[in-house]
């Protein structure tokens, strides 16, 4: 091995042209495939944005673990009182419910500039478009992680154990399909239309406070079905359910997977529109 | 043998976000015939227009034309950056480019960082990261600076290891922006040697410069662009006298 050239010298081809929908749904899809081949630099990319962040930080991203902590107390212990909750149901609901909508809005804002903030890397580098979403993706995966920490330390002080695990894993590969989806959404809406930033921006703070994320359906007294129509409802609900041992009903699951539908089947068509053009527009 | 293949090949830029009834801005790009409306009344600047070539083996090609007149967007067609809406682009061979002495390259991270973040954006292998990185440290001469972030080096410095880094790949086609030749002398020199191995193995070679030095020491074919057309396409011989208004014993003398 060692006399051979160290270097891979194939001949690849590059073919360009303008190409019919059916032959640029299939470049769209061969670009989130090739993205996702590309993991090892996917990673990098995203550890690398956490990294740059907090270097020269004594704490670092613990910071990100602390900041979270203390808002998670600020809002646990005050809206048990105002909503006159047991502080030992109240906490590890909202601890959940809060770090997963942190990770969900950062993800979405964030999205926002993905393609804007690697103009560099897109004009000199071709590269799969979708790396650049999971580049997102993974930097906030990484924050989740350190927030995690405070789910951890909440539930070892309230004396709590996870009801299942395994139960975590469809709803897992969910978000993380979800994610990549809505990454490339509304990286694309938001490089062409510089309006797209701020209209996200209010969607979201609107989401905040109409999902139950720190007050509880159960507060709600008419047809709970209705919150359905929530998207984020059921996607909150299928994570947080398994952990706290709540009863989920099959409606939540199937309205989880639906919403995934609609959201992939209209990123492809949107991808496959304009993937090709994302270089023209930043 | 790689090759580039280029036929009618037109990349125009949608403008959305100008205001477009400030005419001041827009009456330049008027006056040339580079501002166009399609039928949806969509504005468009036109970087290249009907553009046709084959580059084969073996060719080094200079790419001459005043400032705005395409080099850039015809360097990042080719590196496939741009896809032709109209026209067709056909490139066989592994491509490195550099288009600006910090592409792809993040000003935050060390030198060493970089290499690590080149390697896998060229999908280098994991055991031959090392290798690489030995190599480019050896060519850069950065010394201890290798493991300093990149905002802190000079731009000679972040020429050595930006022109490293795309030469160690050791591309088939290697396409280059007209920086890359200010440099110092030693480094010129270096780089230069390394440039002569690429071509030897009878790969391909574009540079976008200004420099009738390099054109003529590098280049054995010219492409003249102008206005986003391709005014012309021949030797140095031929087009070097006509671009610079000066015979070719001239230029040749002065360099």
């Amino acid at each position: 091995m060692s006399d051979k050239n160290p270097i891979v010298n194939h001949e690849p081809t590059l073919d360009l042209g303008p190409v019919k929908f059916s032959q640029n749904m299939k470049l769209a899809l061969k670009d989130i495939a090739n993205g996702f081949a590309k993991w090892r630099l996917n990673c990098h990319l995203g550890w690398l944005d956490i990294k740059l962040r907090y270097r020269g930080s004594i704490l670092g991203p613990f910071w990100i673990t602390i900041i979270m902590g203390s808002k998670i107390a600020t809002i646990g212990f005050l809206y048990a009182y105002l909503l006159h909750i047991n502080i030992h149901d109240y906490l590890p609901y909202v601890s959940i419910s809060i770090i997963l909508w942190n990770f969900i809005n950062s993800l979405i804002m964030d999205s926002c500039s993905i393609f804007s903030n690697s103009e560099k890397l897109i004009l000199s580098t071709r590269l799969p478009y979708s790396v650049y979403a999971w580049r997102t993706i993974i930097s906030n995966f990484l924050i989740l992680l350190h927030n995690l920490v405070v789910i951890i330390i909440v539930f070892c002080i309230l004396k709590i154990v996870p009801y299942t695990f395994y139960l975590l894993i469809p709803s897992s590969v969910l978000w993380v399909l979800d994610s990549l989806a809505i990454c490339l959404l509304i990286g694309i809406l938001g490089t062409r239309f510089k309006d797209v930033p701020p209209i996200v921006s209010s969607i979201m703070q609107a989401l905040f406070f109409i999902t139950p994320i720190i007050w509880k359906i159960n507060l709600i007294h008419f047809d709970k079905n209705y919150m359905l129509l929530n998207p984020l409802y059921p996607l909150f609900e299928i994570v947080r359910s398994p952990i706290l041992g709540d009863h989920l009903s099959p409606l939540i699951w199937i309205a989880a997977t639906g919403y995934s539908l609609i959201l992939w089947i209209t990123v492809i068509f949107v991808f496959s529109k304009t993937r090709f053009r994302i270089p023209y527009w930043i | 043998m790689p090759n580039i293949t280029i036929k009618n090949l037109y990349i125009s830029f949608p403008l959305y976000h100008e205001n477009m009834r400030n005419l001041r801005k827009v009456t330049n790009l008027f006056l040339s015939g580079r501002l166009n409306e399609d039928e949806h009344r969509k504005i468009y600047v036109q970087g290249l227009r009907n553009i046709s070539f084959i580059i084969n083996g073996g060719e080094r090609v200079g790419l001459i034309g005043e400032n705005g007149a395409g080099k850039t967007t015809l360097l990042r067609t080719m590196s496939g950056i741009y896809e032709p809406v109209i026209g067709n682009i056909h490139i066989k061979g592994h491509i490195s480019s550099l288009l600006d002495p910090s592409s792809g390259m993040n000003p935050e991270l060390t030198g060493r960082e970089n290499i690590h973040l080149k390697c896998y954006i060229n999908n280098v292998p994991h055991k031959q990261i090392k290798e690489v990185e030995e190599k480019v440290i050896e060519f850069s001469e950065l010394g201890s600076y290798i493991d300093f972030p990149l905002k802190t080096y000079s731009s000679g410095m972040n020429l050595r290891l930006g022109f490293g880094l795309a030469t160690i790949i050791d591309p088939q086609i290697l396409l280059m922006d007209e920086w890359f030749m200010t440099g110092d002398e030693g480094f010129i020199i270096k780089a230069s040697h390394r440039l002569e191995n690429i071509v030897k193995k009878s790969q391909i070679l574009i540079i976008s410069t200004h420099s009738p030095d390099i054109l003529i020491k590098w280049c054995n074919r010219i492409l003249w662009l102008d206005q986003g057309f391709l005014k012309m396409d021949g030797t140095p011989q031929e087009i070097l006298p006509l671009y610079l208004n000066k015979p070719y014993d001239e230029i040749t003398g002065i360099s």
